[in-house]
């Protein structure tokens, strides 16, 4: 019987607590956003072609096939009794690592100019014989250099394994 | 306990009532409003009433921004360490003639890395590595609230309608730290013993991401505005806005 006398109290409470919780604040703000993004390509895809002159040349041209511009250079193998020799110009030139390295940076859907291997077949070759000579090339992505505002090679630092 | 007792109401009881009820009645008197009824073409009435309001609006590289950022890139792929033009500003896109508000603005800036689907963020890689030059004067960092993913800029005057901040980014560049960063995935060994390491750039394919949010508030109240609205404590000096140390959220 005393909680149903006190109920009216309660509730009278209650209704005056809800009365004031209507009227509020604010204060005038604007806003707005924006968001963008771009893709990162840093793997360079190239292509090595390769063709035979003379018998006494090995001519050798690169293609930048992909969407960032990079850097190359070639090595090439032969058996002991071939020599090879290069004469630099058209942008290649010997790097100090038994490589030749292309000066210019080769940029989307552009081609080298030609690296002209010349060789000196051995004194008993006679037509119809096999003589094999291996080109390899490596392509690294072009980095830009805002000081020097040119792109540049990266051939040499050390790079950082993540998980 | 007598029938009299129990018929008798308390007196309190009847008292909070009255209270209660002039409250009440009280309170919506506030809400009335009036009708026009009656009237014809010629005496039509018609009351206007003008409501102060803020806009803002973003500029990118002079050019105001719907929405999206870095369209206008020059290469197809940010190449890294290059840096591009990015100037970023707002502008109080209102009108003083109609009656819109001096604000004080802020600036948070977002800066991280997607994968290759465009649409998850990719906490493996490092947002340090997309950098964004200084703002210029004018610009009050937070850094309490600043990470390297997130900056926050205070714009330490009010901006009039039709007037613009400072540039508060210039260009954005990605290192070429990105070029030595590689993941290496392990195959084997097969049949044979043999074991196979592939080492691949961890950002290649990866996108930048660049996010501005700009908030202004008015200036009448500006210290409590500004508290309300963005949670943060400040001061004022005359127009001029100050942090107060310790005053805003992480």
């Amino acid at each position: 019987m005393k909680k149903i006398k006190y109920l009216p109290v309660l509730l009278a409470v209650i209704m005056i607590l809800c009365v004031s919780i209507g009227p509020a604040l604010a204060y005038f703000t604007a806003f707005t956003t924006a968001k963008g993004s771009a893709t990162m390509a840093l793997v360079p895809k190239t292509e090595i072609t390769e063709r035979t002159a003379n018998e006494s040349k090995k001519v050798v041209a690169i293609t930048n096939n992909g969407n960032a511009p990079c850097f190359v250079r070639v090595k090439a193998f032969a058996g002991d009794d071939v020599s090879m020799s290069v004469t630099e110009g058209s942008g290649w030139s010997a790097d100090g690592t038994n490589c030749w390295a292309y000066g210019p940076v080769v940029m989307p859907g552009d081609v080298t100019s030609d690296l002209v291997i010349a060789l000196k077949l051995p004194d008993d070759y006679k037509d119809g014989d096999t003589i094999n000579i291996a080109v390899v090339y490596e392509a690294t992505p072009a980095v830009w250099d805002d000081a020097d505002g040119a792109y540049k090679p990266d051939w040499t630092s050390d790079v950082t394994v993540i998980d | 306990m007598t029938a009299d007792k129990r018929k008798r109401i308390p007196l309190v009881t009847i008292l909070l009532f009255t209270l209660a009820f002039g409250l009440l009645l009280f309170s919506s008197i506030g809400g009335t409003r009036a009708a026009l009824i009656y009237g014809t073409e010629q005496n039509a009435y018609q009351a206007e009433i003008k409501m102060m309001s803020a806009n803002l609006v973003l500029i990118e590289n002079g050019h105001a921004v719907s929405g999206e950022l870095l369209t206008g890139l020059p290469d197809a792929n940010p190449i890294p360490g290059k840096s591009y033009e990015e100037v970023l500003a707002v502008v109080n896109n209102g009108s003083a003639e109609k009656g819109d508000i001096d604000e004080y603005i802020r600036v948070q800036i977002y800066k991280y890395w997607l994968k290759d689907d465009g649409e998850t963020k990719d906490l493996t890689l490092d947002p340090a590595l997309i950098e964004l030059s200084a703002p210029l004067g004018g610009w009050i960092p937070d850094p309490d609230a600043s990470t390297d993913e997130r900056t926050v800029l205070y714009y330490s005057v009010p901006v009039a309608p039709g007037e613009a901040t400072t540039p508060f980014c210039e260009t954005i560049t990605v290192s070429d730290e990105v070029m030595r960063t590689v993941k290496q995935t392990t195959i084997g060994p097969d049949a044979d013993g043999r074991t196979t390491t592939i080492t691949t750039f961890a950002y290649d394919g990866k996108l930048i991401c660049l996010e501005v949010e700009a908030d202004g508030v008015q200036t009448h109240h500006a210290e409590d505005a500004i508290l309300s609205a963005w949670g943060r404590s400040v001061s004022l000096q005359g127009d001029a806005i100050t942090l107060n140390d310790g005053g805003g959220q992480k």
